[in-house]
């Protein structure tokens, strides 16, 4: 007997409606795409262009100053294809006028700045293209009814110091997370029996076995190292993943201090989605990189790796293309598992296994909040080191699981994927950004056959337009023309090990980066050399420029293009010359610029007063209070107690020293010292107050993470520019010149005397 | 229409008369007419200037006289200057130039003897001082300036018999050499599309072998005595033309024979036993059909050899070469490397203080896109003397800028090879231009009352040197009338005419007569006969290529005059010129201020500006006026449409041989030409009124490209739909996908 279903009509009517939607945006995507490309490539009279290249920058303008408009998705969109229209037409035109053969020399520079600029404009519009829509999600909460998973937290270790261990591992045992479903593990690297048994590494590997099995002991966490260092970290991870079996796996470094709500915030996500494999956090630092330090910006500017944390990342989870970033990242195991655990094959562990497992269909999330704080690196050196294997790992991915190519990746996962990766090879356009110009005015060549209404017509329409993008996308996160800054001092260093890796993809190998390096007084970094030979030439190139442009009226043109890029170029590398001169710096906790309350009582004057805390660390702070209330009085050694309340309303007594004491007229400024470290108690709860609060993390970041405009991000980067190579000058100076000279001077003084 | 044959009869029979007429003719014409002259300086203490005098084959000089001007410097010493004028190296005169007269006019007879036919050096030489001891050969008080460009030339001379062979065709008949233009007779049957077809051929071939010299075609359905006459038609015409019943044609023909001076011009009947007379030829063109008449006439268009030695022919096949776009008289293809020699500058060696400067030609298709950021290339193989002060240079100079200079500064001389000259090739114009080498030559010895010996002052371009023009893409904003007038642009860009319609809007005499005076002045400009030029008398509305379209304004289809930027009708709208404002403006585009700046060329910070006034009115063309106009055909984009048209017929045919006069050619520009032609005198009038369009070398995809170029309005309208439609589906995608992700 046949029963008739009945349907309803909405369904009906929304599914229709929806097909139609679906095929509107088909036909509209492709008459679009096509006549864009069409109108990108065609040929206009140069006067049309001049018209159309600055007349598109108009609606950009207006639209960034209206940022209430350009907040609705539509018009951000159209914002992006216009600016992209500018650039693609200017590719064209570079393309198909300016490429021609007029000597060989001069053909083969041309053709390496074309690729430079070509590669520079599809990673600029795969990073339009993976920033269309960032993603910010907020934390889900984990159902009150909910039956928890159980969660590994797998802190590996290779030969960092204990100390760092002992924080990262203190933390974890104080994370909120129903304490039987929670399994600590210490994976340590720099123990194993290889090294126990080693002549060279024995003495130290044996201490630190000691010291971190009773470690784990006295904190109840566990401790697990292996028979051999095989496959670096991924090896140490995996070796772990056998002998433990929690459902989740949170994975730290050992220089990320977990806040207390990091499972909290990010195992509701799991629960909520069957086939998600990764949910990442932010990598918050507590301390400068070296740029940051050397240039005095850390306090004023974001920081170097919000770029990708507070901005690109967001981008890729709105393509579900979020990937794992080594640490402060929770897995689920079971599809980990499935891949083998994390991959090995590149020295990007992290990124590589990510790449499999969306390649398996599974997904990933990021949440944009800061739930760990970690140590960048302190030297320039160390810094190159991190981003050379970085660079190195990305180029692996690329050149032996190329996203494009792999099988199970969504169009938009390869599209993000290779964007990942093609971005490291930004040392080849750099290091030719630098030499084109200076190919022109030294022999001659002719790089880029452009006349000067061409460039007003194309190029600068193409360079504003892009400048307004990155500043649209990035400004937040990174100021104009850090990009260029960081870019530039990696890349002489990152092109040979990416080229490296790109002969020969299986050869890099996985060095660590050394964290808490301390500088004893302000010193030339060993890699500064290029940068002054940079100099140098560019120094050299600009009267060369000026006489040129009398002795060859003809080129005119050329010289004022490549005069103006070479100046451009000396500002940047002015910055750079700031970046290689380290500043001194020991420190055993990093101070942070925080602003909160507090109170100090005096037990001397039986007298507590309100003060404000202007920087605060894990072994003390800096205090603010009324000069009315104490201030005189106060003396160096003085005893007292802070009273201390976190983000989570807990409360926190502290006993502390003043260490040295500033009186103005009105306030008084005193350092003081947190005493009884020694204190098991005193310290965990020290850890708690100063790493359990992700609040405090959440709210620095915010504070720094503004737009400050082209023209106001320009102003502070020749300003932070010129400091640091004034610094660096005088640095050098007072180092090798000045003992030099006296030296000099001293012996012939001297003699002189002797002989008289 | 008896009184319009009987004008056309007396201004044959008069103003040709000094050319053809029989038994002593004379001619007097201005000498630059005859060559390239103007006002010319002769300066230092020894000097000279040269031209080419061309004598026709066919003429038999009996003596000549020149007449010309001049003026001296005030300073020279009078017993030691003196102007001298040679013919082939010959002195024929001496005149001394006083300082008390400075002003002189001279009349000098060139002897027929020293004239023999083909190019005469007629040379102005002087010898002129200022003081008798420990004279600066350059002093600035050396000086006589010729004013050639109001010289005379009169000839007296004799016609030769034509000789019955058609090997006397390229050389003898159609000669340049012929002054002060050649005049051709053209008969056909009647005014049907064959035969106007055929005709263009052979006009197209006739005017290619008068090579620059202008030629005046008349259309006819009669022989005209006294001119050379071609006869186009089937057997029983020609016979009946000829008087003759016995004429065997089987197939393609030609034939050469005397026109007589007896034969009965408006009639065209030949009388009974008439009188032989032979300086005038009739050149028979036939066949059975239009197929072999027209490889008669194609035979007859591409006989440009001395060849054959009988008077008559039978032609079974011609074979023409394969024909690329761009490929005319000296057009240069870009992306090529040429030898100086190939553009027709053999080795030249400059010696002196102030030597002769040498142009180099260089010809480009007309529709090049020059773009600012390219270069051309001069591969200079050179030598220069020793002993000359290290102040000399080569100076080269393009189109009268100075493009480049090159030093000869080593006293013990040198030879370059490859010395590399570049040149932007926005300093080039489309069609053609002249590198001009002006050697400054200075002796190493200066000192007062020195010898000062200017042997030595030698300078040789060797002619192997070479010039490379990079390859660019054909692609040009039009109208621009002067193209025309160029190479015959864009409706040679074929330089057969393959893509091009001839329309003729009336097939009377005098409208096909203009015709084939256009058909003439086009092929002269490209250097190929238009062997498949498209002749039309139907509207060409179906042609999608360039159309010519000529005749008089009543029979001109209103589709076409609708789009022309003139519009004539009943009420006409016509433009004035007010004032040429000079102009500070937005009119000059920003870039170009910026570029001034940096060059310090406070010249072009000035634009000057036209303010024109459109009057809406009665009336139009009147007697004795004509005009040219270039506009986007009607019937096809990116095509373009050039309308000649007068009143009547008879202005056209005036209209378009005033076109053929160079001064008129000079002063045409823009998309609209006024040419007023009353009383002999040529007034032009050029105007830019109508919408540009932009043409290339029509591949695909060019038609789009012309109307994005052509209007911004449509590129801005297509360009917001791009943005809107991709917004739209982009939205859609990222909605779609973020309600995915969020959900999970």
């Amino acid at each position: 007997m046949e029963k008739s279903i009945p349907i309803s009509t909405d369904l009906v009517h929304t599914t229709a409606n929806k097909n139609y939607a679906f095929a509107a945006a088909i036909v509209s995507a492709i008459f679009g795409a096509t006549v864009f490309l069409y109108l990108s490539a065609i040929y206009l009279p140069i006067t049309d262009q001049f018209i159309f290249g600055w007349g598109l920058l108009i609606p950009l303008i207006f639209l960034r100053q209206k940022q209430y408009i350009l907040n609705k998705v539509p018009v951000r969109i159209l914002f992006l294809l216009i600016a992209s229209f500018i650039s693609v037409r200017y590719w064209f035109w570079r393309t198909n006028s300016t490429l021609f053969y007029l000597g060989l020399f001069d053909f083969i520079a041309a053709l390496i700045l074309y690729a430079a600029e070509s590669y520079s404009l599809v990673v600029h519009l795969l990073g339009i293209f993976v920033n269309i829509w960032p993603l910010k999600r907020a934390p889900v909460p984990i159902p009150p009814e909910a039956d928890l998973p159980t969660v590994d937290i797998l802190i590996p270790t290779y030969t960092e110091h204990e100390d760092i261990v002992h924080i990262t591992a203190l933390a974890c045992t104080q994370i909120d997370y129903p304490r039987e479903k929670l399994n600590i593990y210490i994976l340590d690297d720099g123990s194993t029996e290889v090294r126990r048994n080693d002549l060279r590494t024995c003495k130290h590997a044996r201490d630190r076995y000691r010291n971190l099995t009773e470690l784990a002991e006295q904190l109840g966490v566990q401790y697990i190292t292996r028979e051999r260092n095989e496959k670096a970290k991924a090896g140490n991870i995996n070796n772990a993943l056998k002998q433990t079996a929690g459902e989740l796996i949170l994975i730290l470094d050992c220089d990320h201090v977990p806040s207390r709500d990091i499972l909290k915030n990010t195992v509701g996500l799991f629960l909520r989605d069957k086939k998600l494999f990764l949910v990442q956090t932010p990598h918050f630092f507590i301390n400068p990189n070296p740029v940051e330090k050397n240039l005095a910006t850390f306090e004023q500017a974001p920081m170097e790796n919000e770029m990708f944390f507070g901005s690109i990342l967001l981008g890729l989870d709105f393509w579900n293309s979020a990937f794992f970033c080594g640490s402060a990242a929770v897995l689920r195991r079971k599809y980990l598992e499935e891949v083998g655990g994390i991959s090995g094959e590149t020295i990007t562990e992290d990124a590589e296994t990510a790449l499999e497992l969306h390649a398996k269909g599974y997904n990933s999330a990021y949440i944009s909040r800061p739930m760990s704080c970690g140590l960048s690196p302190e030297t320039f050196n160390d810094f190159i080191l991190q981003r050379s294997r970085w660079s190195q790992g990305m180029t692996q991915i690329f050149m032996l699981k190329n996203p494009l190519l792999k099988k199970g990746l969504s169009l938009y996962q390869k599209l993000c994927y290779t964007n990942s990766c093609l971005f490291w090879f930004f040392g080849f356009t750099r290091i030719v950004f630098y030499l084109a110009p200076m190919a022109f005015i030294f022999f001659g060549l002719k790089i880029y056959n452009a006349s000067f209404e061409q460039v007003l017509a194309y190029a600068l329409p193409h360079v504003i337009g892009t400048l307004m993008v990155t500043d649209y996308l990035y400004g937040r996160v990174r100021w104009a023309f850090f990009s260029e800054l960081y870019e530039t001092v990696q890349s002489i260093f990152i092109l040979p090990a990416v080229v490296s890796a790109v002969v020969k993809p299986k050869s890099p190998s996985f060095k660590i980066t050394p964290k808490g390096t301390n500088i004893v007084s302000g010193s030339l970094s060993s890699l500064a050399k290029p940068f002054y030979l940079l100099f140098l030439l560019i120094l050299i190139s600009l009267p060369i420029a000026a006489v040129k442009w009398f002795s060859h009226p003809a080129y005119r043109d050329v010289i004022a293009i490549c005069g103006a890029w070479s100046v451009y170029n000396l500002f940047i590398v002015l910055a750079c010359l700031g970046v290689v001169w380290e500043k001194r710096h020991i420190r055993k906790y990093h101070r942070l610029p925080i602003t909160m309350p507090a109170k100090i009582y005096f037990p001397r004057f039986n007298n507590s007063v309100d003060a404000k805390i202007k920087d605060l660390s894990l072994g003390g702070a800096r205090v603010e209070f009324a000069s009315s209330a104490m201030g005189p009085s106060i003396r160096q050694g003085e005893e007292a107690l802070i009273d201390l309340k976190d983000g989570y309303g807990a409360e926190y007594t502290f006993r502390c020293s003043v260490v040295h004491t500033s009186t103005k007229r009105e306030y008084t400024v005193a350092g003081i010292e947190y005493e009884l470290l020694e204190d098991k108690k005193t310290f965990a709860d020290l850890v708690k107050f100063f790493y359990g609060d992700s609040n405090r993390w959440n709210d620095l970041r915010e504070e720094r993470l503004q737009n400050v405009g082209i023209r106001e991000g320009l102003r502070f980067f020749v300003k932070k520019g010129l400091e640091g190579s004034l610094e660096n000058f005088k640095g050098l100076a007072e180092s090798y010149l000045m003992p030099e000279i006296k030296n000099v001077f001293g012996i012939r003084f001297g003699k002189t005397l002797q002989k008289t | 229409m008896r009184v319009i044959k009987f004008v056309q009869y007396f201004l044959f029979t008069t103003l040709l008369y000094p050319v053809f007429g029989a038994g002593a003719a004379a001619v007097k014409i201005p000498l630059h007419e005859v060559a390239p002259v103007g006002i010319t300086n002769l300066k230092c203490s020894e000097a000279e200037f040269n031209i080419k005098l061309p004598i026709p084959e066919r003429w038999r000089i009996k003596s000549g006289f020149i007449d010309f001007s001049y003026v001296n410097s005030s300073a020279l010493l009078p017993q030691n200057s003196r102007l001298v004028l040679k013919l082939n190296g010959y002195p024929l005169a001496q005149i001394e130039l006083n300082p008390l007269a400075p002003e002189g006019k001279a009349r000098v007879r060139l002897p027929g003897e020293l004239l023999d036919s083909g190019y005469n050096d007629l040379t102005f030489y002087v010898s002129q001082h200022y003081t008798m001891d420990c004279e600066v050969p350059c002093a600035p008080e050396l000086w006589t300036t010729l004013s050639l460009d109001k010289a005379f030339i009169e000839l007296e001379y004799d016609m030769k018999p034509v000789p019955l062979k058609l090997s006397s065709i390229p050389g003898f008949l159609f000669d340049p050499k012929i002054l002060p233009y050649g005049k051709i007779n053209i008969v056909t049957e009647d005014g049907s599309q064959e035969s106007i077809s055929l005709a263009s051929i052979v006009a197209s071939g006739i005017a290619l072998r008068f090579d620059y010299r202008q030629v005046d075609f008349n259309f006819s359905k009669n022989i005209m005595p006294g001119v050379d006459n071609i006869v186009i038609g089937r057997k029983e015409f020609v016979e009946s033309i000829l008087g003759d019943s016995d004429i065997s044609i089987d197939g393609p023909y030609l034939q050469i024979a005397h026109v007589l001076a007896s034969q009965d011009a408006p009639t065209g009947r030949t009388l009974d036993n008439p009188a032989p007379n032979g300086t005038a030829a009739l050149i028979i063109v036939s066949g059975n059909n239009f197929e072999e008449m027209k490889l008669a006439a194609t035979s007859l268009a591409v006989l440009s050899f001395p060849f054959p030695d009988a008077d008559r022919v039978d032609i079974t096949q011609v074979i023409l070469p394969e024909v690329t776009p761009y490929s005319g008289k000296s057009i240069l293809d870009p992306g090529e490397t040429y030898a100086f020699s190939d553009m027709g500058f053999s080795s030249a060696t400059f010696t002196g203080f102030t030597p002769e400067p040498k142009n180099l030609p260089v010809r480009l298709p007309a529709d090049l896109l020059l773009e600012q950021n390219q270069y051309a290339d001069l591969y200079l193989h050179l030598a220069y003397g020793a002993g000359m002060r290290s102040d000399s240079v080569l100076n080269i100079r393009l189109n009268n800028q100075l493009a480049a200079a090159i030093p000869l500064n080593n006293p013990n001389g040198a030879v370059f090879s490859d010395y590399k000259i570049s040149i932007p090739i926005y300093l080039f114009n489309n069609g053609d231009n002249a590198i001009r080498f002006e050697p400054v030559l200075t002796p190493s010895v200066s000192g007062r009352c020195e010898l000062i010996r200017v042997e030595n002052l030698f300078l040789t371009i060797f002619g192997d040197s070479t010039f490379r023009f990079p390859s660019l893409s054909h692609w040009i904003g039009l109208p621009k009338i002067e193209l025309f007038f160029q190479d015959g642009f864009p409706f040679t860009r074929w330089p057969d005419g393959r893509e091009t319609a001839l329309y003729v809007a009336s097939a009377d005499d005098d409208t096909v007569g203009s015709a084939l005076n256009l058909i003439g002045i086009m092929t002269q400009k490209i250097g190929y006969p238009q062997l498949r030029l498209n002749v039309v008398i139907d509207n060409p509305r179906d042609w999608k290529g360039e159309i010519i379209a000529v005749g008089d304004i009543g029979n001109m289809p209103e589709d076409i005059k609708d789009r022309a930027p003139l519009k004539y009708g009943s009420m006409v709208t016509a433009p004035y010129p007010l004032v040429k404002s000079m102009s500070l403006d937005g009119s000059v585009p920003a870039w170009k201020r910026i570029r001034n700046y940096i060059s310090g060329n406070s010249e072009q910070k000035l634009a000057l500006a036209d303010e024109t006034v459109y009057m809406e009115q009665t009336g139009g063309l009147g007697e004795g006026q004509g005009s040219v106009m270039e506009f986007q055909s009607p019937y096809q984009s990116g095509r373009s449409l050039l309308l000649v048209t007068a009143a009547t017929p008879n202005d056209l045919l005036a209209l378009s041989r005033a076109l053929g006069k160079t001064s008129v050619q000079g002063g045409a520009n823009g998309d609209l030409v006024l040419v007023d032609f009353k009383d002999g005198e040529y007034n032009v009038m050029s105007q830019t009124l109508g919408n540009s369009y932009y043409a290339g070398n029509q591949k695909s995809g060019d038609k789009l490209k012309s109307l994005f170029n052509s209007s911004r309005s449509a590129y801005f309208v297509l360009l917001v739909l791009a943005f809107v439609a991709l917004t739209f589906s982009i939205y859609y995608v990222l909605r779609r996908n973020r309600s995915g992700r969020v959900g999970s």
